[in-house]
């Protein structure tokens, strides 16, 4: 296991020889979640790093290392992760909701109908959440459909829209800025905070994307 | 108790109530918030003899005028020239204000972000660990938007009385040299010695987008190794104080209500004491660096740490006589 520090108060953990990092790093966080060690505050899984962050004051750096190295040894690598939530997320790929899907598509030199089959058919890992609160990351995008990012990121995006950017696609949950490549958009409320579970998505959950039609879309809105 | 309450007659700029932020929560996706310069509040709060962390209204350049309905201790920082029904108030120091009386913060002379504390700290809803506003969002404490004329603020009024005192200026350490320590970041390794070097020894110019959200500088591209000009980050946690590199190689120093996850390379991190002062500092103004080890960064944070303890001991033995 890697330890990269970021700063005074956080360190970056990466083993690139775990096979599943992910599900490594989130039965840590529930492990820290169940048995909390003195000085440890947060700690955040995303992709193939966890990043935890500690008050120095309370706990020495070293002393940190030595219980997290206890956390993540051999033993935990092995054991079962708690069963995680499947979502499955209707999008509406029409034209109005989807701003980049045609330039995706030259890009890629598919057609939008391709795009479409190879968004919908692909089975998704919550990577990781951040951003602006309940954007979810999403692993497993088709290679075919990986393309950069916009030059220009947008001021706002529509609330729900479905995006992709290199490797990764995931849904906006608010009208924040945005610079990923717009192909569709979901009526489904990502984040909701009057209520007591706030987050669609948790990290390691599974989602899959299905197509609707706009006037599904609309009617669904209402 | 019953809270004691004050009317918001004119709103200020970007006027939000902010605590020290929240230290957990990362994985919904908020940010830490909290006071931009958490030294000011801290000495406030502790004047008061509040709770360190206790809700503070926090303000950009312009404060607000607040009228009173019930009789509070207050106390405002930094460079402010404060009035209570238009006589001349110190800040830096406990201000009793009747019911009745308006009290207003004016403008700061010098520095960027202004604080006001109450004895007994503001009554505001947590959010998730903290009653920060983080006006980009539209979430946190109260409505989650900054403070608008007609509002009215509670606090809880607290029986302890204070004894007149105020706290010198110098305290705060204005005398500033305008150049800020950092620690390595992670992706290091992207940029090439001279690089580093360029980064440790010329200026950067803080631009006029900065915001809670983040401070963005200006200056010489900082460019990548030649291996490292195409790569991309997979997008890993973040910390208040990390320096990102954006593509075009200029720094962005992430601030209170910066986002928890980012997939810019990170080439060093202000250490926090550093960074409370450096957010003080105007647009346009000159910021360097300077690089630490991590003993250096813990000292000083330490020290900081010795500093606020001596000043509670300080200020409640002075309460005893």
């Amino acid at each position: 296991m890697r330890y990269d520090r970021l700063g005074e108060s956080a360190v970056i953990l990466k083993d690139e020889a775990l096979q599943d990092p992910l599900s490594v790093f989130t039965y840590g966080v529930e492990r820290l979640r169940q048995h909390p060690i003195d000085g440890i505050e947060d700690a955040l899984p995303c992709y193939d790093s966890l990043t935890v962050y500690y008050n120095p004051l309370k706990i020495s750096y070293e002393s940190m290392v030595e219980a997290l190295t206890q956390v993540f040894s051999e033993e935990d690598k092995r054991c079962d992760l708690p069963e995680r939530k499947r979502h499955q997320i209707p999008v509406c790929y029409d034209a109005a909701c989807a701003p980049d899907l045609e330039s995706v598509a030259a890009f890629s030199g598919l057609s939008v109908q391709d795009v479409i089959s190879l968004h919908t058919e692909g089975e998704y890992r919550v990577a990781g959440i951040g951003f602006t609160p309940g954007f979810g990351f999403l692993s497993g995008l088709n290679h075919k459909l990986n393309c950069p990012r916009k030059d220009r990121p947008r001021k706002s995006v529509p609330v729900g829209a479905v995006g992709i950017a290199g490797r990764q696609t995931g849904v906006y949950p608010s009208a924040s800025s945005g610079g990923w490549n717009l192909i569709g958009q979901t009526p489904v409320e990502m984040v909701n905070f009057s209520l007591a579970d706030p987050l669609l998505l948790s990290v390691g959950d599974a989602v899959e994307f299905y197509e609707i039609s706009y006037g599904e879309f609309t009617e669904w809105k209402k | 108790m019953k809270h004691g309450s004050l009317e918001v007659i004119e709103s200020g700029f970007l006027t939000t109530y902010q605590d020290l932020g929240r230290r957990m929560h990362r994985a919904l996706g908020l940010p830490r918030g909290g006071a931009m310069d958490a030294r000011t509040l801290t000495l406030l709060n502790l004047l008061l003899r509040n709770e360190r962390g206790a809700t503070g209204i926090e303000f950009c350049q312009r404060g607000p005028t607040l009228k009173f309905k019930d009789e509070a201790v207050v106390s405002v920082g930094g460079d402010l020239c404060p009035t209570v029904d238009g006589e001349k108030r110190r800040a830096w120091s406990r201000m009793m204000v009747k019911a009745g009386q308006v009290l207003k913060c004016g403008s700061l002379r010098s520095g960027s972000w202004g604080y006001l504390c109450i004895q007994g700290g503001f009554s505001v809803e947590d959010f998730y660990g903290s009653t920060s506003i983080h006006p980009h969002l539209e979430l946190g404490g109260g409505t989650g938007k900054p403070l608008v004329e007609g509002d009215e603020l509670f606090f809880q009024p607290s029986e302890n009385a204070l004894s007149s005192l105020s706290l010198s200026p110098d305290l705060w350490g204005q005398n500033d040299d305008h150049t800020y320590r950092c620690l390595s970041g992670p992706q290091m390794d992207w940029f090439s010695a001279s690089t580093h070097e360029q980064f440790y020894s010329t200026p950067y110019k803080i631009s006029v987008t900065s915001s809670r959200v983040g401070y963005r500088l200006e200056g010489a591209p900082l460019s990548r190794k030649k291996s490292f000009q195409k790569k991309e980050l997979t997008s890993e946690g973040v910390s208040v104080g990390t320096v990102q590199i954006t593509n075009e190689g200029q720094p962005i120093i992430l601030a209170a209500d910066a986002q928890s996850i980012g997939g810019y390379p990170k080439l060093a991190q202000v250490i926090s004491t550093d960074l409370e002062r450096l957010v003080q500092r105007p647009a346009g103004s000159e910021v360097r660096f300077q690089q630490v080890t991590h003993e250096e960064a813990l000292q000083r944070r330490q020290e900081q740490e010795r500093e606020y303890t001596q000043l509670e001991m300080v200020l409640s033995l002075g309460e005893e006589y």
